[in-house]
């Protein structure tokens, strides 16, 4: 505050070293810019002029048109201490351009004329604002001042003594000078975070900075004064492109950091077509100025307004939404914008009073501004990179609790193909570990190479494992884009281990039919051999010799046909072997036994749907097919039997279901329920009902399963064996532990 | 007893019809299903004693074609086995079919004897 008192003379006005006049001034508008002192002087021209209220400071405004001038009246104060010095009059406006002050002297007129960027006579520093020097004896005197701008006039004119006006222009120079470092420091900053950060509401800051730099160079007449005197047009384009470019960037930046786009996605389009109009306007306002055209220069208050308008709603409506980025936004532009309006406002509405602490103090207030806003955003911006990395980590210890919690092992290595990540016990059984060389591990596994930007899958290979014995584990290998390999390392040695089974299982299969075969024929011909060398012997008597040696080759033939049997039934892998089948996949190879055996004149048909289902014993459903089968056949005379297998939806669930059908001759009632009686209490065996349903009853209870017969006198016979889809895991864990007992 | 006995091997035609013309019945003999359901047509059987598993068709047809002729030949099944045919399975359908005694090779052919003439022909 201090500083800004100095700026604005207050110190100066007390001590009557400096006192501001602008408010005790007579003014009047010359519209054509063509009238001289005559007109303004003499009875008829002193009543032209609007008498000093002495509350409004002298403000004109641009609405008079680019050609009018301006004249004030007014009395130098006789109360300046000027301790032998000069007085200096000044009109701390830089967007006038020039002025002339009418002193009476010996009759005529005293004429002193100050034009922007030219150093004036008796000085050696072209100032930014219209400096006239007057003698002392100037004081109680009443000057005529004549001035004109382009543009809006917020004069304030002052008289001081030299010491004074000196150390407030010097002053002056330091607070701009102060407010310009700042900006361009925070400029470097945001800019560089801009980049670094790729976020769109620092880059607007950073915009907003710079634009503001320029905007205070072009409108305090910097440029033209200093940077490139003379350069009144360009000053003038530069200022008026700064200011349309802080609108757009103001916009742009508060639609970033209040998130509308994802709060008001249908406002965020609304005010992003309103930046690119205000963008657009940028562009030409710079080409109107350059070409003399001011329209939108008037205009730009009035933009200005409306922008921050746009940006109080915006503000307002999000505050509802996210209360903490609304009352942030709030905090950091509250300087900037009400200083703002204090400026514009007297802008657009000239005549109005104005006080020119307020139209000082937008520049520290926007700067202050800037700064809170550049530190909120760098906190935002940490705070999300914590967030990010907070994220990462706790990805990474995500990956490796997956990585340590898998059946599969996991690592890495750096270009060099030395391994730098290794994990899970694979792994460790793979000799795989953080430090070692790839190459080495493999080349110890049997001469593998990884060539460099190509991958590897190799055979599983066996290695001992402390706990676990002897482990299949398979190592695959892809290229790393920079270089390096990642890769997995699978136990597969139940994989491994299964498929051994699945071949040993298909070999016994192949072995047995072969044997089956085999034992046919020989079955065949020991039959005669048995039988014949018998009846041979007995028509021998019992004294001869030769009845002995029938007895032999009988005896030899018997032992023969017991080992044929004990072959087949060591082979066979149906019906009894114990072996397990999810009840689909033992379908599969039940109807292909089956339907070698069913005779050509039958029509049988099957439709299997799935190899899923409960795992039952493969001889158990072996068993229950073929007596459903048998059965079938036996009821139709040269009809069809359909053996089908699915999955349904039933009212409790998905229900595998087994069903026997046949055209044959089906079933009264009585018989039905004779049929459909539990095993128990069926008939005696041995009496040969053939319906093995007793079988096919006790089995289906023993799985839990449902067995439904339905069946029309002369239409046939429907067979169904249901069985819960959810038993399957049920039977199938109590399987497992089983086999694993086992 | 008129018998007809039918088996691919001809030593084991030999050996079975020893032993039933031993017991005093009547033997024809058929080597397939095919010749067998020939001899059939043509003259009248009380017993017939068939292989399951021939090279030209199979037993399990006849027996069931046998079954099908009301007043036909009782039916013995036997047999080696086979290459699919597991015996629980192959006397199940036999039985189911209709053959009265299902004999699995190498048997004892006075067994066979005794169930042929424990057989009382269809009425």
């Amino acid at each position: 505050m201090a500083i800004v008192a100095v700026l604005v003379g207050f110190g100066t006005a007390r001590a009557k070293s400096g006192i501001f006049v602008g408010a005790h001034a007579d003014s009047v508008v010359d519209r054509s810019g063509r009238w001289t002192i005559a007109d303004v002087v003499g009875p008829e021209g002193a009543a032209r002029f609007a008498p000093a209220d002495g509350r409004r400071a002298a403000n004109y405004g641009a609405a008079n048109g680019p050609h009018a001038a301006i004249w004030l009246r007014l009395v130098i104060p006789r109360d300046l201490a000027t301790d032998g010095g000069l007085v200096v009059l000044t009109v701390r406006e830089s967007r006038i351009r020039t002025l002339d002050l009418y002193r009476a002297h010996g009759g005529g007129w005293d004429v002193r004329r100050w034009r922007l960027g030219v150093v004036p006579e008796a000085a050696r520093l072209a100032t930014r604002y219209p400096t006239v020097t007057l003698p002392e004896s100037a004081r109680g005197e009443t000057v005529l001042i004549r001035f004109h701008t382009p543009s809006s006039m917020r004069a304030s004119v002052w008289v001081q003594n030299e010491a004074s006006y000196l150390g407030a222009y010097a002053a002056e120079m330091m607070f701009f000078g102060l407010v310009l470092g700042v900006l361009a420091a925070l400029f470097v900053y945001l800019a560089s975070a801009a980049i670094g950060s790729r976020d769109a509401a620092m880059g607007a800051l950073a915009i907003l900075a710079l634009s503001f730099i320029f905007h205070i160079l072009g409108d305090q007449a910097f440029l033209e004064t200093y940077l490139l005197p003379g350069a009144a047009d360009l000053s003038r384009i530069i200022s008026i492109t700064a200011t349309f470019v802080i609108y757009t960037a103001s916009l742009f930046y508060a639609l970033n950091v209040l998130h509308t786009k994802a709060e008001f996605p249908r406002l965020a389009r609304i005010l992003g077509a309103s930046v690119w109009v205000l963008a657009a306007l940028t562009v030409a306002a710079a080409i109107a100025t350059a070409t003399g055209f001011l329209i939108l220069r008037r205009l730009s208050p009035l933009i200005g307004l409306a922008t921050i308008a746009a940006i109080l709603g915006l503000v307002l409506a999000t505050l509802i939404r996210q209360p903490r980025t609304a009352l942030l936004f709030i905090l950091c532009w509250v300087p900037a914008q009400a200083t703002g309006i204090a400026r514009l406002i007297p802008d657009l509405v000239p005549h109005d009073g104005f006080n020119p602490v307020l139209i000082n103090l937008f520049y520290p207030a926007f700067a202050a501004s800037l700064l809170l806003a550049g530190i909120a955003a760098a906190s935002d911006i940490r705070r999300r990179e914590n967030a990010l990395t907070l994220a990462v980590s706790e990805n990474a210890e995500r990956l490796k609790a997956f990585a340590e919690s898998a059946s599969d092992s996991f690592w890495e290595t750096d270009p060099s193909g030395r391994i730098v990540f290794a994990s899970g016990p694979a792994c460790a059984t793979a000799g795989l570990a953080v430090g070692l060389a790839i190459q080495s591990v493999l080349e110890h596994d049997g001469g593998a190479r990884l060539e460099p930007g190509a991958g590897l899958s190799r055979a599983p290979v066996l290695r001992e494992d402390a706990d676990r014995g002897l482990r299949h584990l398979r190592l695959s290998a892809v290229p790393i884009a920079e270089g390096g390999w990642r890769g997995i390392v699978s136990d597969v040695s139940d994989e491994v281990m299964e498929t051994e089974r699945t071949n040993r299982q298909r070999r016994l299969a192949a072995i047995g039919q072969m044997a089956g075969g085999v034992a046919h024929e020989i079955n065949n011909l020991l039959h005669p051999m048995i039988n014949l060398s018998r009846l041979a012997g007995e028509s021998l008597e019992e004294s001869d010799g030769r009845r002995r040696w029938l007895e032999i080759v009988h005896a030899s033939g018997m032992r023969a046909a017991e080992i044929v049997a004990a072959l087949l039934s060591s082979v066979r892998p149906i019906p009894n072997d114990g072996r397990r089948a999810p009840l689909g996949a033992a379908l599969a190879e039940i109807a292909e036994e089956l339907r070698a055996l069913v005779p050509a004149s039958a029509h049988f048909e099957t439709h299997l749907e799935t190899e899923r289902g409960p795992i039952v014993p493969v001889a158990e459903a072996f068993q229950v097919v073929a007596n459903l089968v048998t059965n079938a056949l036996y009821a139709t005379s040269g009809g069809a039997v359909s053996l089908s297998y699915r999955l349904v939806q039933g009212a409790q669930g998905g229900l595998f279901e087994l069903t026997v059908v046949d055209d044959g001759v089906g079933m009264d009632e009585a018989t039905l329920r004779r049929a459909s009686e539990p095993f128990f209490t069926t008939k005696p065996q041995g009496e040969g009902t053939g319906l093995g349903l007793s079988i096919v009853q006790g089995l289906a209870s023993k799985w839990g399963a449902e067995l439904k017969i339905t069946s029309v006198l002369g239409k046939g016979t429907r067979v169904t064996v249901s069985l819960a889809a959810v038993e399957q895991l049920a039977l199938h864990e109590g399987d497992l532990r089983e086999d694993s007992r086992g | 007893m008129k018998i007809l006995v039918v088996d691919d091997v001809p030593a084991v035609q030999v050996s079975i019809s020893t032993a039933l013309e031993a017991a005093g019945h009547a033997v024809s003999l058929a080597s397939s299903g095919k010749q067998a359901l020939s001899r059939i047509e043509s003259e009248a059987f009380d017993v017939v004693v068939t292989d399951l598993w021939m090279p030209d068709g199979d037993g399990l047809r006849l027996i069931k074609q046998l079954r099908d002729q009301s007043g036909g030949p009782r039916v013995i099944a036997i047999t080696g086995g086979g290459p699919k045919l597991s015996i629980e399975l192959a006397g199940s359908l036999a039985e189911v079919w209709g053959a009265e005694h299902v004999l699995l090779k190498p048997f004892d052919d006075r067994r066979l004897v005794a169930l042929v003439e424990g057989l009382t022909p269809r009425v």
